[in-house]
């Protein structure tokens, strides 16, 4: 573990030289995920300068929502970026083949290689919108609440992390699978939302097929009513952890097949 | 006439590489199409709320507005950004200058080519689907050829407007060398100044009326309003006007950025 721990530092310590490197590039990077969010935000404001409740819930409510399905996701942004550069690129181009070199499991070299700066746009947002709405009265925070809520978030971030290891793990057969990650990520945005808004057929794809309903609406849901925590919460630690294995064991079943695809 | 035949053949290569991409255009379509059904239902819950009109839009106007957004985006789309900054930093826009051709009008065919594709298999069936939209919602047919046509006409500008603006964001590389950051800031920017993401005119007056006379207005919201009959008489040549003015001026713009930049170029091996 120790050992795993000393090699992550010079992981990182590399990485904060290339961040020093390219310091404006960085900062522009996460300025504009933040900026991104801000114009989400307005666009919120505009909605509810129309009417005062979104399918029942209140302004402070949504932006809690909204606000929590951020956290997770800048998470997950932060500490495996790298898995992106595996389905877009990394094995088309042969680089990927230096981690089987190395005397570490590949998947956890590649998530350990990196971190993903641009990711504190996303979290510092989320934070502050959580922070506002529950300041607002949103939320009646409990003390288990300082263990659930922590336990939480790792969870849902672990959604993120594994749907992109289930989905990149496909480049190790197919060489590349950028554009499916994409597609299958994207779905992400609707859990921004309370799903209660879209048609059945969104309901039931952001809850059963690709989860991401359970990074922010449901455990949000939660927190706010403090019903169901079996569904609400259970639902997500089986769903995280069950995706998780999943992601793993494509990850080392892929291994096996892999073929090089450099020259 | 034989100075545009020298770039057909970037439009064929655009429209070849397009083909050769499809997966990724795809990806892109459905992450597109993905965030206006999430403004589809958003909006559809506001119009259930209200009843009728908002800030006068009908909730069937609002689904006009919001794929005919989109649609447009796609159509006016350019990788000019991408390919130039690209270029600048593995130095293989030596390749580029060195050919007798300008630099801006071989990036522009070559976004033609893959422009070409969009029209015909993401645009016309989107337009289609609207049109079958508003028979549905109104019960007859409101497809105006008039009004096609100036969308078009319109929209043509709007590819010059976003081409040129991107070529600017592109020769930023020339002294900034790494630009993701950057294309993900001017990206949200557009959408959100553009008003592809909320009718400008939903905004407070006091921010509205500068935000439409930034050339973004022109890159999708001024066809969009032209196509959905919100402008018309003189609002309409009053906005084209507008769109013709940001086309000189970015054109200017990108002239002078790259007549300076061009002795910031410095490439690296060969």
């Amino acid at each position: 573990m120790s050992h795993f721990l000393r090699l992550y530092k010079t992981f990182i310590a590399q990485y904060f030289k290339r961040l020093l490197e390219y310091r404006i590039d960085f900062l522009t990077g996460a300025f504009s995920f933040l900026f991104d969010q801000v114009t989400s935000l307005v666009f919120i404001f505009i909605i509810f300068s129309q009417i005062p409740t979104l399918s029942g819930y209140p302004f402070e409510a949504i932006v809690f929502i909204y606000g929590f399905s951020l956290i997770p996701k800048g998470l997950d942004h932060f500490f495996t970026d790298n898995l992106w550069k595996v389905a877009y690129f990394m094995v088309r181009r042969g680089d990927f083949d230096r981690y089987l070199t190395k005397p570490i499991h590949p998947l956890l070299h590649v998530i350990m290689e990196t971190w993903q700066i641009d990711a504190l746009g996303e979290l510092l947002i989320g934070l502050s919108l959580v922070i506002y709405s529950s300041s607002q009265g949103i939320i009646q925070w409990i003390w288990t609440d300082i263990i659930l809520l922590p336990l939480t978030l790792i969870m849902a971030s672990l959604i993120y992390t594994s749907i992109k290891m289930m989905v990149s793990a496909i480049a190790l057969w197919t060489k590349r699978s950028g554009s499916i990650l994409q597609m299958v990520y994207s779905t992400n945005e609707f859990a921004k939302y309370p799903i209660a808004i879209y048609h059945k057929i969104i309901q039931f794809t952001i809850t059963y097929v690709i989860p991401f309903a359970f990074t922010s609406y449901f455990p949000a849901r939660y927190f706010m009513t403090r019903e169901n925590p079996w569904v609400n919460l259970g639902g997500l630690y089986g769903i995280a952890l069950i995706f998780t294995l999943s992601g793993v064991y494509l990850w080392q079943a892929g291994l096996k097949v892999y073929e090089s695809a450099g020259s | 006439m034989n100075r545009i035949k020298a770039y057909i053949p970037f439009s064929k290569g655009g429209f070849l590489t397009a083909i050769a991409y499809r997966t990724h255009i795809l990806g892109f379509l459905v992450g597109e199409l993905l965030f206006s059904f999430i403004m589809y239902y958003l909006w559809k819950t506001v119009f259930a709320n209200t009843g009728g009109t908002l800030l006068g839009f009908t909730f069937s106007d609002m689904v006009v507005f919001i794929f005919l957004s989109n649609a447009t985006r796609f159509l006016i789309h350019s990788e000019a950004t991408y390919t130039v900054a690209e270029e600048i930093v593995e130095g293989s826009i030596s390749m580029r200058l060195i050919k007798p051709v300008r630099l801006d009008l071989s990036l522009m065919f070559t976004d033609l080519g893959s422009t070409i594709l969009t029209f015909l298999l993401i645009f016309i069936p989107m337009l289609i689907g609207i049109e079958i939209y508003r028979f549905v919602e109104f019960g007859v047919w409101m497809i105006s050829p008039i009004r096609i046509l100036l969308f078009l006409f319109s929209a043509s500008l709007s590819f010059l407007v976003n081409f040129y603006f991107d070529l600017c964001f592109g020769f930023m590389a020339f002294f900034l060398k790494n630009l993701w950051g950057f294309s993900i800031l001017k990206q949200s920017m557009v959408n959100f100044l553009s008003g592809s993401m909320i009718p400008l005119d939903f905004l407070p007056k006091i921010f509205a009326d500068p935000i439409k006379l930034m050339p973004f207005a022109s890159i999708s919201y001024t066809p969009v309003m032209i196509f959905m009959g919100k402008y018309s008489g003189m609002t309409v040549f009053n906005a084209m006007a507008l769109q013709i003015f940001w086309v000189i001026m970015l054109y200017l713009l990108s002239a002078l950025i790259f007549s300076i930049a061009k002795r910031y170029l410095s490439v690296q091996g060969g």
